[in-house]
């Protein structure tokens, strides 16, 4: 029984790196931001999203943003975020480079909800730096610009998209919903007492 | 029939998984109220599973045709709506998991004017019909 469950175990913790991409780096100095949750839950939400996109915006400040409260920070669904910066946003990806190094100082979250705050004057302007760095202090400012430097940032951006691609991810906002093994994409901006109901229905199954 | 047989299978790839997905689907629209998301989620497969069969049977075909119209009408309009307003969104119309795309609208622009064209033949043929 012990050594069904330390395999069950190893299984869930391959997926979710393999998954998970850039949340779990190896140049991780605090935990991070990107994924909440038990990485053993019962369901699991991986969300592809872009930082410039309107509709990403909507979703992470209604609906994600009572799904991590009552879901994820309560260890019943794992919610893991993926960058998937879309060719036709400009800045997106700047800004998705930015959060994932914000991430290494455990600066994710305000580092997102500033971006999506700010969306629409950074998105004209380009000015993403000074909307990050409205978050920040002076010296997780300089640093937040060394880390951004490191191509493995970078390439754990790429390899996000890579993993969306796979997951036929072809716009943003995507939530696949995993649970017993079985994904289930959800697409756009959906209402939190909808997608509660049916975390609901999956957790109870 | 192959009109039929497409609503059948709509109506199937709904059915088969939970009306929750469906409900999200529906909801991604952003167009409808909770209550009207819910209870649409919950009917209109049923609806379509009935429209399918009453098509493939042939009973009482001039009324099906026009429902089947009007139901991919609206279906049409819905999808067209959101399409132009850039919505990257789920088209819900084969189950989960195919984008609302141009092929989704010029598919179901097809299924609109076969559906129309049964209508059409079946209102015809009526009135054809020799009196006694």
């Amino acid at each position: 029984m012990k050594l069904f469950a330390a395999c069950r175990l190893v299984l869930a913790l391959c997926l979710s790196m393999a998954l998970s991409g850039s949340a779990t780096t190896s140049a991780q100095t605090k935990p991070s931001g990107r994924a909440v949750g038990p990485v053993i839950a019962k369901v699991r939400i991986d969300l592809f999203s872009d930082f410039q996109c309107p509709s990403c915006k909507g979703l992470a400040e209604g609906t994600l943003r009572r799904i991590k409260e009552d879901y994820a920070l309560k260890g019943k669904v794992r919610l893991v975020h993926h960058d998937f910066p879309l060719p036709q946003h400009q800045y997106a990806r700047h800004a998705a480079i930015l959060a994932s190094a914000a991430d290494r100082l455990g600066k994710f979250d305000e580092v997102s909800e500033v971006l999506f705050r700010q969306q629409e004057s950074w998105s004209v302007s380009g000015k993403v730096d000074e909307a990050v760095d409205t978050v920040l202090t002076l010296e997780e400012r300089k640093r937040i610009r060394e880390i951004a430097k490191d191509p493995a940032i970078e390439a754990a951006i790429q390899k996000d998209i890579e993993l969306g691609r796979r997951m036929l991810v072809g716009s943003t906002p995507t939530m696949i919903i995993t649970a017993n093994s079985k994904p289930n994409p959800v697409v756009g901006v959906v209402s939190y007492p909808i997608i509660s109901k049916y975390l609901d229905q999956l957790l109870a199954q | 029939m192959v009109l039929g047989a497409v609503f059948v299978y709509a109506a199937y790839t709904k059915l088969r998984q939970s009306w929750l997905l469906f409900a999200l689907s529906i909801d991604s629209y952003q167009l409808l109220p909770q209550w009207a998301v819910l209870t649409l989620a919950r009917l209109l497969p049923w609806l379509e599973l009935a429209l399918g069969i009453a098509l493939i049977a042939g009973v009482w075909l001039r009324y099906t045709a026009i429902a089947a119209t009007s139901v991919l009408m609206l279906f049409f309009s819905v999808m067209l709506l959101s399409y132009t307003k850039g919505a990257g969104i789920d088209c819900g119309c084969f189950g989960v998991g195919e984008a609302l795309s141009l092929k989704t609208l010029a598919r179901d622009g097809v299924l609109l004017a076969a559906a129309i064209a049964l209508a059409a033949l079946s209102w015809t043929a009526q009135s054809l019909k020799p009196r006694a």
